[in-house]
């Protein structure tokens, strides 16, 4: 047997300072998370009690009166797509890749049935998407990452479907998260979208003006977005964009793309010119070129742009709560958490609830990408 | 498989002339080396026939055919480039198939395409690898192999062995060398490793400032070059040039170095090319180390020299030789090539004398050979 390696005091110390920071992190989604479990009169003890007894009331305020079949369908659905995405992020197991075309295949036709159940058209764009991700990255999909992609895709519909489920059948949180998720989402992809063409064209062409362009861009980061928030209320009112999706998308678009735009434009520079210039060379177009050469190796800088985006989006309030309206329909999480402060006092345990399910996603969402995400942040740090 | 034509190509980046008024002519199957220092205009040239860049300036004919106007997509050239030669994302296999998709071959003629050029340049052990797991000489082969696979008009080669260690540049250079041959392929090679260029070429052109130097074979390039940036420039250790003086003394042509130096010119040839050189007239004579004989000293026609420094090389010993100091303070050292059995302590006192037919005589004006 080989000896042990010797571990020091330093690096015991080490262990203990991670372990604090740690618990010193932790201990507010804990607190949460205890909150969300306790009944109103256990929540506001002068001494905090660390012993109680566990209530699902917090969370049976936010469900539906009646909860249909097919939720509880597209629960296991999801809760098996986020076993097999662990499974391939270990390793590239093969059971995982050939379950592909299975897993599309049970989705759309699960989605098939809550939409003749429900007659909720949010499903037809559920089943379009997942049968667009299926066809998109099928014929490809020989990486762990492209699996990875494809079954993290099937995992965030069935998350959605669950949303579209519990707000058809009546829950005004589940319809909220919704919106969090057509707007967070929407604005994403646009914004990452315009950032990785913009970007392109910044790296690679002679533009006019090209320094002033860009540092015009980053002056729209100037100034403290909350500064507008009284023009845009009295644009959006004109142009009819108050409490609707698209009003929130194009603005949150708006806030993330001068980001976007930059952060993109590093990971493009990263990229050598060469391998554009030899597909050219080869007989491809420029836009070929660009899918074929640069978009696969700005995966990782698109992955991590789109995960600030996202959090940004997911998280804004000020916007979302000005330019919609109590109870209206794009009524994003964020506001909806708050409007829980009433005449009545605060219903901190619902609070609680709704903020544990509010962060659910992006945790698991950052957790799963964490990889890409440490990849992404120092790519440009290091110098090859 | 074609002919080249460049005609007057200016290029230029911002406020800097890459290309000035650049003249070519490359035949078909010719292996063309395009030889000059980092900023010379070799890799734009490259990158002008084809297609990357646009000239500002000139013609750029393919087969007769006037090709600058075109996409690259069209022109039917591959590109070898010195780094980033295979793409990250795909295998050995999907980089060499890549050239092929957008010219409408169905599957099966590219695996047996790509195949047969893997079994040529035996790395068909490799297809299934990613780009990360060659070593360096077998990414140099992929991407030869890439370029092949094809079978374009035309081969650009941006000095694509200049990054692999010395023993892999040489086997390389015979492998790339051998698959030309095979195939036929009109080849520019673009280097600044001048033995790269003579070991490789048919023909070398030498770039300095975006325009040509001189074209010719290596023993052209190498026994007379055209001016003295070609002479300085060919040959390690590099040619020996020392400034002097004509003088003609009773029917005898003399050159005269430092004033005191002289060394009579015998051969009835370099007479003659003499003679259109004005008396007292500064020019600068051009003799490669191996044309330098060290003597004894009994040579009534030998220049007096000092031993500097010897390198034994093992088949031959460099030995450096102190002339004296000119009028600037500077000592003239000359470089000659002799046997390794060569001895002689520094310090020592030795009469040398120059190749009559090999000596080379330049103009200190213009730089210009005197022939």
């Amino acid at each position: 047997m080989a000896s042990k390696r010797q571990i020091g005091l330093g690096h015991y110390i080490i262990l203990i300072v991670i372990a604090i920071a740690v618990v010193v992190y932790l201990i507010p989604i804990y607190w949460i998370i205890v909150t969300s479990l306790k009944s109103p009169s256990d929540i506001v003890t002068k001494v905090p009690k660390f012993l109680f007894r566990v209530t699902w009331e917090n969370y049976h305020k936010l469900m539906p009166a009646e909860i249909p079949l097919i939720f509880y369908v597209f629960l296991v659905e999801s809760l098996i797509g986020i076993f097999l995405v662990c499974l391939s992020l270990k390793k590239d197991v093969v059971i995982v890749r050939s379950l592909i075309p299975v897993g599309c295949i049970v989705f759309v036709l699960t989605g098939f049935y809550a939409f003749v159940t429900t007659v909720n058209y949010n499903f037809l764009m559920l089943i379009v998407y997942a049968g667009a991700v299926y066809w998109l990255i099928r014929k490809t999909a020989t990486t762990a990452t492209q699996v990875l992609l494809i079954w993290g895709s099937l995992v965030a519909f069935s998350l959605v479907a669950v949303c579209v489920v519990l707000s058809g059948a009546g829950s005004k949180y589940f319809h909220q998260l919704l919106n969090s998720i057509i707007i967070g989402f929407g604005s994403t992809i646009l914004a990452v979208g315009l950032g990785t063409f913009s970007a392109y064209a910044f790296s690679r062409f002679e533009i006019l003006g090209k320094e002033d362009l860009l540092f015009f861009i980053l002056s729209t980061r100037m100034l403290p977005p909350v500064v507008v928030v009284i023009p845009v209320y009295l644009m959006y009112s004109k142009l009819g964009l108050r409490d609707t999706h698209l009003g929130l998308i194009l603005l949150y678009t708006t806030f993330n793309l001068s980001f976007a735009v930059w952060l993109m434009k590093g990971f493009i520079d990263e990229i050598p010119k060469e391998y554009e210039d030899a597909a050219l060379v080869d007989g491809y177009t420029r836009f070929q070129s660009f899918f074929k050469v640069v978009f696969p190796q700005s995966v990782t800088g698109i992955a991590a742009t789109a995960v600030f985006c996202l959090i940004t989006a997911w998280n804004e309030f000020a916007f979302a709560l000005v330019l919609t309206e109590v109870g209206g329909k794009a009524v994003t999480a964020p506001p909806s958490i708050t409007s829980a402060t009433g005449s009545g006092g605060v219903d901190w345990g619902m609070i609680a609830a709704k903020t544990f399910i509010f962060l659910l996603p992006v945790a698991v969402f950052t957790f799963l990408m964490r990889k890409h995400l440490l990849r992404g942040v120092t790519f440009g740090a290091v110098k090859r | 498989m074609a002919n080249l034509k460049l005609k007057n190509i200016k290029k230029s980046f911002a406020d800097q002339v890459a290309l000035d008024d650049l003249n070519l002519d490359i035949a078909d199957g010719e292996f063309f080396v395009i030889l000059g220092h980092t900023g010379s205009g070799k890799t734009t040239t490259l990158r002008c026939i084809a297609g990357l860049e646009r000239p500002e300036q000139g013609e750029i004919y393919m087969d007769d055919e006037l090709i600058s106007d075109m996409t690259p997509a069209n022109r039917d050239v591959a590109f070898v480039f010195q780094e980033h030669i295979l793409y990250p994302h795909m295998t050995v296999y999907e980089n060499m198939a890549f050239p092929l998709h957008p010219r409408g071959y169905s599957e099966s003629e590219i695996n047996s395409k790509v195949v047969e050029i893997a079994e040529m340049l035996h790395i068909e052990h490799l297809l299934e690898r990613q780009p990360s797991q060659l070593s360096g000489g077998e990414t140099q082969r992929v991407g030869l192999g890439r370029a092949m696979v094809r079978q374009p008009k035309v081969f650009l080669m941006d000095e694509p062995i200049s990054a692999l260690d010395a023993k892999l540049r040489a086997e390389m250079r015979s492998e790339i060398r051998l698959r030309q041959r095979q195939t036929g392929i009109t080849t520019l090679y673009v280097t600044h490793d001048q033995t790269e260029a003579m070991s490789m070429a048919d023909r070398i052109a030498i770039l300095k400032d975006g325009g040509v130097m001189q074209v010719g074979t290596a023993t052209e390039v190498y026994r007379s070059p055209a001016n003295l940036f070609v002479a300085d420039f060919i040959g390690n250790p590099s040619i020996n040039l020392i400034s002097g003086k004509v003088l003609a003394e009773d029917e005898n042509i003399l050159m005269n170095f430092l004033g005191n130096l002289k060394w009579q010119v015998t051969d009835a040839e370099i007479v003659k090319k003499l003679a259109v050189v004005d008396r007292d007239c500064e020019v600068i004579l051009g003799v490669h180390p191996e044309d330098i004989s060290l003597e004894d000293g009994q040579d009534t026609n030998g220049i007096p020299a000092e031993i500097y420094e010897s390198e034994p090389l093992g088949a031959e010993t460099i030995v450096s030789l102190s002339l004296g100091e000119n009028t600037e303070g500077e000592t003239i050292i000359l470089k000659a090539r002799t046997s390794p059995d060569f001895d002689e302590a520094a310090g020592q006192s030795v009469s040398i004398n120059f190749d009559q037919k090999r000596v080379l005589f330049f103009d200190a004006v213009t730089g210009k050979a005197i022939r």
